[in-house]
């Protein structure tokens, strides 16, 4: 039986109209079910993905410097080495996005970092929004959609994974799906059949809370309890389902995939939690996030993203949910406004290395890029490293809570928008154990850059020279594969036939020279070399 | 000429009103028969002439959406106990708010735009929160203040001898507006041990009745249109819909509600399923405000009013308070000019005998607000009566109104204006843009306008070319309209800071082929107005959108290819109304398929 220890002062979330966990901390009634964290506690997983992309090497990577060991790999020469930092003003940096308040991004939280760099996918893609986590199907790219088989996104294979959650599942929320969806799931996600369909996603906190915490039953029981409603539900769908009145066969299919959620609903509402004296939250952050000012006002963006984090921390902490994931669009924590439109003035334009000559005319005076890299970092403080730093606690059911999950950050698009080569992908979090911490790989295949062919750096729409520079690396599916295994999913539950996660690779990526290598397609079945421990 | 009878009638007149469709419908319609795309408009929208009677696959188990939900949970309460209605919806409320928002479903090969209506997906967050909804409902109609008002003096009289027969009548009386017909032999029992609770109830407890009531919130017969159907006796294979479900059909469609007294007095007299009594439910419904705010949703997604972005977000910006030289616009600007465009197509719906080409070509304008008002130059329009007439010449039509020319920021945006026209009005099938494409911004410059910006983007090589071709002249032909909405004859060229370095000239002048093959020119969106209407391919594809609207579904391109036509010419010469009026007389709305 696991251990659950209470929590401890360290525990306590407070913030302003934010949630409080009250003392004492009463765990769930042992035993709960895990998925063998490294303590033997539960592992939770985080996605964080972010619209657009399109910073610069420079400013989302670590200097190549800091790649100090080299092996070869699926034909190719793959890096690695330790995360460096450095401090200046009060503040650390691992590279330009990812820095913050040196009170915040300690020398201990960097070592829990992991920066991936050469995670393609290896055709076009366009828009998309289940792309970053597996359902390649999701993009605006009408050409290739209908050769991309459309799968459930990973968040909701564990979601709905009893091996997951350790052989029972005893949370009370699936997953959270925040701000703006990117997953997806099978309309019958318990039998995982049926269509493939985009899960709604909630920007209010408190709708948000309300679902990882409900009313709990008395402690004593009732003289007489009265049966659940959902009973006698389920067995009015079973009767018109098995009944000889008429239906057509989809109708039917309807029907068990009602009584599916059903199942779950009666699961959910036998669930029983037990997390203390929680506050709700008073805050409310659809309505912070609805005001006229808010693309710019930095102040409440922060606030609402720290109100989301503490309904995941909540959520983690208490174990009423293990699976989370988060969509943001841009423009992010805008320095005021300097755009308008940004969709088209910052993202859409910046690779440029200069001004245009209009541009000039027009009077601006920043570079597109460094009104969009800037976003990212606000991101990464205020949203990445907030919710790391209110993982960092103990674990009531053994060990740190970041070390027993795993954050992953990935953004749309890689380089440029649109482009979807190396898609950045950050994580915190040693998912309990299996995933390596501390490191900045780099999986591309550094011998041919592409870019040099089809770009001559002369155009103001062109990077500067020291971003002329596009590699080719391993599949993005690789990686998805990889967290699948670190989160210690039985590879039975995912792989596809033809092996690993996926198996949408048979459109080019434009020219000839995207083209992976077949060593590459080989290599993808595997886990990502020096991701896991 | 007369109406397709597979259109109209279903199956030959298999069902007793429907042969009051050929009445009720328009006698100029036509059936012209025909193949592909013989409408004579010279466009290709890919729909299949009307050639063969047909019936497309009904969608399974239709789930009602998260409006009509929210709407029959608020008239099943008020019907059931008036006084308290509003405080017991107010208890529910943010439970139902909590429903997931139904998302507008793109057609096949569409990038943009959707109806709501078409999703049909049912996610854990239906059945959790219709389930809290039932027990919040339950809880606040059974309180001891309100029982006797909801189950009768029966309830909370000392008299138990009634208990059993009060019971079973509030079962039955719930239950028949819960499940919108009466309920069967089996499902009176089946609540009936809802009610006892595995024996847990004693007497007339409070919670057994929010118990049943739970469960009938909760049943397929509340939240989805389940549909039997009864065998035509006329055509073998084929399955009309019952009364009841009829009038189910009738009320959701056009209300977005539970069928009220007189439809269901209607269905179980069995006047709904003649040609009288299908025809004055038809009409009476029509009339009804629920009506017009059901057509308001309709127009809403084909229009792509979400879509209108925020023109407040970016005020404090030089450049766009620059743009707006001197306009102010509010926080709630930009859901006045939704506000408008629903306003003038539901006037030519019906307040007046509007046609479409009345929609498309108007110089009425209707802003109530002073904002709205300021763009257009003239005074509120107090909502009586005639509304005003747009100052300048070229405001003409839905395609002028601030709400579809907006763009929230200081770019009008002529390619997303042209495929707004090719894609929603037209129907023409886009192909998405290729994977190198240029995404640099459309805005103008020091001695080059916005159009010419695009243009130089655009038509520089074939691959962008061959698509642009096809959407950006129609955008080009709106650049009278800035991007809040304001007509002007020249462009501001802005400085970051918001002052005006440049002005250059508006040239709205452009082949628009409307047609896809017309090659003469289009001046203005006057014309361009007159040009649509003309062509007759913007009926045809309202009728399209509308067919997704009706049904949930994507239009099948050969099944539905006689109702598309039949609609489309209504909406060539009739009243909108009346188009919208028949698709009630089709076969598909009447009947179903049952695919095994």
């Amino acid at each position: 039986m696991v251990e659950i220890k209470p929590l401890t002062r360290r525990m306590l979330l407070r913030g302003t109209g934010g949630i409080a966990v009250a003392m004492p901390f009463l765990p769930s009634l042992a035993p709960r079910s895990h998925a063998g964290g490294a303590l033997g506690a539960p592992k939770r997983f985080i996605s964080l993905i972010t619209g657009h992309g399109g910073a610069w090497g420079q400013f989302q990577y670590p200097g190549d410097e800091t790649l100090t060991e080299q092996q070869s790999y699926a034909g190719h020469t793959i890096r690695r080495g330790d995360l460096v930092s450095t401090v200046e003003d009060g503040v650390r940096q691992i590279c330009p996005i990812l820095s913050g308040e040196s009170s915040a991004l300690t020398d201990e939280m960097v070592g829990k970092i992991s920066v991936l760099r050469g995670l393609d996918i290896p055709f076009y893609i366009s828009h998309h929004w289940g792309g970053c986590m597996g359902n390649y199907n999701a993009t605006t790219n009408e050409e290739i959609r209908p050769s991309l088989t459309p799968r459930p996104t990973i968040d909701q294979l564990m979601a709905y994974s009893d091996s997951f959650h350790g052989g029972k599942v005893s949370v009370l929320e699936r997953s959270l799906l925040i701000n703006q969806s990117n997953s997806y799931g099978w309309s019958d996600p318990q039998a995982g059949s049926g269509e493939i369909q985009r899960l709604p996603a909630s920007r209010n906190n408190i709708e948000l809370f309300d679902r990882i915490f409900v009313e709990q039953p008395p402690d004593e029981p009732p003289e007489n309890p009265r049966p659940l409603v959902v009973d006698r539900l389920m067995a009015q769908y079973n009767s018109l389902r098995q009944s000889d009145r008429r239906l057509g066969a989809a109708d039917r299919i309807r029907l068990d995939e009602h009584m599916s959620k059903l199942d779950e609903l009666e699961r959910r509402l036998t669930t029983v939690i037990s997390c203390g004296d929680v506050e709700a939250p008073t805050l409310n952050t659809e309505q912070l996030s609805s005001a006229q000012d808010f693309i710019t006002n930095t102040e409440s963006q922060r606030e609402v993203w720290g109100l989301l984090n503490d309904v995941i921390v909540t959520a983690l902490l208490c174990d009423t949910c293990r699976v989370v994931s988060i969509g943001a669009d841009g423009p992010f924590f805008a320095q005021g406004v300097t755009f308008a439109d940004w969709h088209q003035e910052i993202a859409h334009q910046a690779r440029n290395q200069s001004l245009t000559q209009e541009q000039l005319d027009a009077g601006v005076t920043v570079l597109p890029q460094h009104d969009l890299w800037p976003g990212y970092q606000a991101m990464f403080e205020y949203q990445f490293l907030d919710l790391m730093t209110k993982l960092n606690i103990e674990d009531p059911y053994g060990g740190n809570l970041l070390d027993n999950s795993l954050m992953v950050w990935q953004q749309e698009s890689g380089r440029f928008t649109h482009d979807s080569l190396s898609l950045p992908t950050v994580t915190a979090g040693g998912a309990g154990g299996t995933w390596r911490t501390g490191q900045y790989i780099d999986f591309r295949d550094r011998s041919r850059n592409v870019m040099e062919e089809w770009v001559t750096g002369q155009e103001p729409s062109d990077p500067p020279p020291e971003e002329i520079e596009l590699y080719t690396g391993l599949f993005h599916s690789q990686f998805l594969g990889t967290v699948l295994d670190a989160m210690e999913m039985p590879r039975a539950e995912w792989e596809v036939a033809t092996g690993g996660y996926g198996d949408d690779y048979k459109t080019p990526y434009g020219p000839e020279e995207f083209v992976h290598p077949a060593a590459r397609e080989d290599a993808r079945f595997e886990a990502l070399p020096w991701a896991l421990v | 000429m007369a109406l397709h009878a597979g259109c109209y009638t279903g199956s030959s007149g298999n069902q007793a009103a429907t042969d009051g469709a050929e009445g009720t419908g328009d006698s100029d319609a036509v059936d012209d028969g025909g193949g592909s795309d013989d409408d004579g408009d010279g466009g290709d929208d890919g729909v299949f002439g009307c050639t063969q009677e047909g019936l497309p696959e009904t969608i399974a188990l239709r789930r009602l959406s998260k409006v009509q939900y929210a709407n029959t949970v608020a008239d099943l309460i008020a019907w059931a106990d008036a006084d308290n209605a509003e405080a017991i919806l107010a208890q529910a409320q943010s439970e139902i708010d909590q429903l997931p928002d139904d998302l507008r479903v793109r057609s096949a090969q569409d990038f943009r735009g959707g109806m709501r209506r078409l999703d049909q997906a049912v996610h854990q967050e239906h059945i959790n929160q219709s389930y809290e909804v039932g027990r919040v409902v339950g809880a606040a109609m059974t309180t001891p203040d309100r029982i006797a008002g909801l189950v009768g003096a029966c309830a909370t009289d000392a008299d138990t001898a009634n208990d059993e027969q009060c019971i079973d009548d509030f079962i039955a009386r719930f239950g028949e507006r819960a499940h919108r017909r009466p309920l069967t032999d089996e499902e009176l029992v089946l609540y009936r041990e809802v009610f006892d609770g595995d024996g847990a109830t004693q007497g007339m407890e409070s919670v057994a009745f929010a118990d049943v009531i739970q469960a009938m919130m909760g049943s397929p017969f509340f939240l989805y249109a389940v549909e039997h159907g009864e065998p035509d006796p006329e055509e073998d294979g084929s399955y009309r819909l019952s009364a009841y479900e009829l009038a189910s059909r009738l009320s959701y469609h056009f209300w977005q509600t539970m069928p009220d007294e007189a439809l269901l007095a209607s269905a179980a007299s069995g006047e709904l399923v003649t040609q009288q009594g299908y025809e004055a439910q038809v009409d009476r419904m029509l009339i009804d405000p629920r009506t017009r705010a059901a057509v308001g949703e309709f127009y809403r997604d084909w229009l792509w009013l979400e879509d209108v972005p925020s023109v407040a977000a970016l005020l404090g910006s030089p450049k766009y308070d620059g743009f707006l030289d001197g306009m102010t616009p509010n926080a709630e600007t930009t859901q006045n000019m939704r506000d408008e465009v629903l306003r003038m197509a539901l006037y030519y719906t019906f307040d007046v005998e509007g046609g479409l080409s009345d929609l498309l070509t108007s110089d009425r304008i209707f802003p109530v607000t002073d904002d709205l008002a300021a763009i257009y130059g003239v005074a509120p329009w107090d909502g009586q009566g005639e509304p005003p007439v747009a100052p300048e010449a070229q405001r003409l039509g839905l395609l002028t109104r601030a709400g579809m020319l907006a763009t929230g920021s200081s770019n009008s945006h002529p390619v997303l204006r042209g495929v707004f026209i090719r894609r929603a009005l037209l129907c023409d099938p886009l192909p998405p843009p290729p994977a190198d494409v240029d995404t640099t911004a459309p805005s103008g410059a020091a001695g080059s306008s916005t159009r010419q910006a695009v243009e130089a983007l655009t038509e520089a090589n074939a691959v962008c070319r061959g698509c642009h071709d096809s959407f950006n002249p129609l955008g080009f032909i709106l650049e009278g309209f800035d991007a809040a909405g304001r007509f002007r004859t020249d462009e501001r060229i802005l400085h970051q800071d918001g002052s005006v370095i440049d002005t250059v000239p508006i040239d709205d002048t452009a082949i628009a082929r409307v047609d896809g093959s017309d090659a003469s020119e289009v001046s203005g969106a006057a014309e361009l107005a007159i040009a649509l209407a003309d062509s007759g391919r913007v009926e045809r594809c309202f009728a399209r959108h509308y067919v997704r609207f009706t049904f949930a579904r994507e239009e099948d391109l050969q099944e539905d290819a006689c109702m598309i036509e039949g609609l489309s010419a209504l909406a060539t010469d009739q009243p909108l109304s009346e188009m919208l009026r028949s698709v009630a007389f089709t076969a598909a709305f009447r009947q179903r398929t049952f695919e095994q």
